[in-house]
């Protein structure tokens, strides 16, 4: 556990968690956070304080020798595959307050507002997917870009993305999509930068591991995979892929 | 040869020159590592021009052609200005670097620049997209996210086909207006009843209509001055020349105290007052009517404007009540009762919102509920038609609103109606003849086809004679083949009130009539032009078809 920061809260006094006494403290990575008590809820600090998009719990909790609050918002691991990843332990999500993502795949605005509050106003998310709420949500968050396309039309948006650190996928179909998983990342991603897939877990293979399909169809050297980590937290399992592209030889 | 690069941002256009290839040359591992580091890359790539966008409206024109791949005027300009120019005879001596291929080809087709979209360009696009923010001086950190965010939001904007049209907001606001005017317009002229009886009370019982009375009031203002030769007035007013006799008699003699002048005035100002109310009102509903025609109608024709839009308003939008089942359509209204009945295990409701559409009213004590079952069903695809087909048509709602009259009958005399997988044809072909293209999507047609759960699936092949297994049971004669070549005939032109003659149009229509992307739509009218078609098992103009047989269709499209 990281050791305390200046800013780490310490008294609680939320709205629904009244007479809890709940902490709230960093976890593993930057800008994620752990409530500490009866249950531990992972929880990203709100950037649209006041705001719960799904009808998720707000936590406000007090700063230490300050008496302004700070409120967070629960992340919740069976409908986030990205949470659910933390949970279970994977390594390092490389996202950070202040990194870029480029978010792809079904999207349905919940990861993304999570995300969206992980890299803070730093930073930016783009997301790209075909679903209308997302816009909805965009407008009161300065940090999210939503382009309404399909992925695999990766030049279409080409002038609304800058270069992303890490690309998060999302995505339940056929593995054919990888080509153009592909060339989001050689458009978006830059050099050292991390992908994360997440799928069904029909992709495996016969000896039970995944698949990691860049690996496996295109440029081997290119594209590295770190580490595949199981979610059997949602109905039918899933499988999160990590991997890097182009990292440099240091 | 020079190579140039452009690079298309939401601020604006970029172009770069690259020197320093030749040392690199075309291997693309070594421009990789030259890309990262910016010093080096700066060697290699410089910035010959930059061009912003002139406003919001501009941008977003710019990115709707740039992802067609279509290359606007502002970037004719911007290119021609800054790169050397092609003489017409003389091949060019440099080449401009894209991202795309399809602009690249639109590119060379109208300024004869050569354009190339290769490894080695996406390699060096990639440098320059991470290194843009620093190219260009103008651009503060901060300000492309800002751009990127505006035109990302206007980008899909568009894209979602933000219709102000079709907004069905206004029908709800308009119906909860409607409600509340008509409880005020009551309230209303029951205080002036009361308060003009002060002065003659029996005009109470002789005028019943409200807004009559309030007209009537009015115009006779002091009943002592009410004499014979305000009469013909009156009797405009009333319409009935005995009940405006009435009126002057009752006036003689009547037991009502007088009213000095101001009071007068202030009765007739509020009299006033309620009738602009009404009239108000009228208008309203026609405002009503009209825009419901214009967001929901189908559901217009099939039950009435203002069921219509009660319902519509009671699911909250109109992608709410196509989205919710028709049991839900059936008891919307009647929450209260259906959830006491569900706690009591009772017998939950028949009827909600629907009860006031008048086919329920028609049908037997009976036959109440199977209406109500049978109209919602209805319903639920009429919503459905009208909240995802683009076009605007009430076509499928008239076709509806027989089945409806004819299940009416059915339950009265016992008359059959027709199957519905025909009606929808009929409808579908109407549609078309309106001269409205109906939107298609392969998809759907594959997947109604999969989804029939009739057993006789019809399809309409162009290249042979489609055929249309009879219903056996229809006591209609319908003709059971359309042939192609010629006008085929209407199928039930029996019942049909319209008398549009269906014609399928060969080029046209059986292309597409499969329309809407509604989830259960039971229409199996799938039309694939295609050289394949599976014979439902009816040879060609033999009229029998057996209907168990074959109901497996395979579209592919």
């Amino acid at each position: 556990m990281t050791s305390p920061t200046p800013y780490m809260p310490i008294l609680v006094s939320s709205f629904s968690s009244l007479k809890k006494q709940i902490k709230v403290v960093p976890f593993r990575f930057e800008g994620v956070f752990k409530t500490k008590g009866k249950d531990n809820m992972l929880c990203t600090k709100n950037l649209v304080p006041g705001e719960a998009l799904y009808g998720e719990e707000l936590m406000r909790v007090q700063n230490e020798g300050d008496i302004t609050e700070v409120e967070y918002r629960v992340w919740n691991p069976f409908r986030s595959k990205l949470s659910a990843a933390i949970m279970y332990g994977v390594t390092n999500i490389w996202i950070k307050p202040g990194s870029r993502v480029l978010y792809l795949g079904n999207v349905c605005g919940l990861t993304v507002s999570n995300l969206s509050d992980l890299v803070g106003s730093d930073g930016m998310v783009y997301v790209v997917g075909y679903i209308d709420d997302v816009v909805g949500m965009a407008g009161t968050r300065p940090n999210v870009v939503t382009i309404i396309e399909k992925f695999w039309n990766h030049g279409n948006y080409r002038m609304l993305v800058s270069t992303v650190d890490v690309i998060f996928a999302e995505y339940d179909r056929h593995l054919d999509e990888t080509l153009f998983m592909v060339n989001n990342v050689r458009f978006y991603l830059r050099a050292g930068g991390h992908y994360m897939i997440s799928t069904r877990a029909n992709n495996l293979n016969s000896t039970g591991q995944v698949k990691d399909v860049f690996t496996i169809h295109f440029q081997r050297k290119e594209f590295k995979q770190i580490e595949t980590i199981m979610l059997n937290l949602m109905e039918g399992a899933c499988s999160l892929v990590v991997g890097s592209y182009r990292l440099l030889d240091d | 040869m020079s190579l140039y690069l452009l690079y298309e941002s939401a601020s604006g256009y970029a172009l770069f020159n690259c020197h320093g290839i030749d040392e690199i040359g075309q291997n693309t591992e070594a421009v990789r590592n030259s890309v990262e580091d910016l010093t080096r890359f700066g060697k290699v790539v410089q910035l010959v021009g930059f061009n912003p966008f002139d406003s919001a409206l501009d941008a977003l024109n710019q990115i709707n052609a740039v992802s067609e791949g279509q290359m606007t005027d502002e970037l004719q300009n911007f290119l021609e200005a800054n790169l050397p120019k092609v003489k017409e005879t003389k091949k060019a001596k440099f080449s401009l670097g894209v991202a795309e291929p399809k602009l690249g080809s639109h590119i060379l087709e109208v300024t004869k620049i050569p354009c190339q979209s290769n490894e080695f360009v996406l390699e060096l696009l990639r440098g320059v997209r991470l290194h843009i923010d620093r190219f260009i001086e103008n651009l503060k950190p901060g300000d492309l996210e800002k751009a990127q965010l505006g035109l990302g939001h206007s980008y899909s904007r568009a894209k979602v086909k933000f219709n102000v049209n079709r907004v069905d907001n206004m029908v709800i606001q308009a119906i909860f207006l409607l409600d509340t005017l008509d409880k005020d317009v009551n309230s209303f002229s029951m205080r002036v009843r009361e308060w003009y009886s002060w002065h003659f009370p029996e005009l109470v019982k002789i005028v019943n209509d409200n807004y009559l009375y309030a007209k009537v009031a009015k115009y006779v203002d002091n009943k002592s001055e009410l004499s014979e030769d305000k009469l013909p007035g009156l009797i405009d007013l009333v319409g009935d020349e005995d009940k405006a006799k009435e009126i002057v008699e009752a006036a003689k003699a009547s037991m009502g105290q007088d009213l000095s002048p101001v009071d007068l005035i202030n009765v007739k100002l509020f009299a006033q007052r309620v009738m602009d109310l009404a009239e108000y009102r009228k208008k309203l509903y026609d405002y009503l009517v009209a825009k419901m025609s214009d967001i929901a109608p189908n559901l217009a024709a099939l039950i009435g404007e203002v069921v219509g839009a009660r319902l519509i308003s009671h699911a909250g939008s109109l992608t709410n009540l196509a989205k919710c089942p028709s049991s839900t359509l059936q008891i919307l209204g009647a929450e209260k009762a259906l959830f006491r009945a569900l706690k009591t295990r009772g017998n939950t409701p028949k009827y909600g919102l629907i009860f006031h559409s008048s086919f329920i009213g028609r049908a037997s004590a009976r036959n109440k509920g199977r209406m109500a079952r049978y109209l919602a069903n209805k319903c639920s695809i009429a919503s459905r038609i009208d909240c995802f087909l683009d076009k605007n048509t009430t076509a499928f709602g008239d076709k509806l609103r027989e089945q409806v009259e004819e299940r009416l009958d059915f339950y009265d005399k016992g008359v059959a109606p027709r199957k519905n997988i025909d009606v929808m044809k009929v409808a579908i072909g109407n549609v078309d003849n309106e001269g409205v293209e109906v939107d298609v999507n392969g998809a759907t047609a594959k997947s109604s086809a999969k989804k029939s759960k009739k057993k006789k699936s019809s399809e309409m092949d162009v290249e042979e004679l489609p055929v249309e297994p009879s219903a056996k049971k229809s006591k209609k004669k319908k003709s059971t083949e359309m042939d192609v070549d010629e006008i085929p005939t209407e199928p039930s032109a029996k019942k049909s009130k319209k008398k549009k003659s269906a014609e399928m149009d060969v080029d046209e229509a059986p292309t597409e009539p499969s329309v809407k992307k509604s989830k259960k739509s039971k229409s199996k009218v799938d039309s694939v032009a295609n050289g394949e078609e599976k014979q439902t098992a009816v040879t060609n103009g033999d009229g029998t078809g057996k209907k168990k047989k074959s109901r497996k269709s395979v579209q592919d499209s």
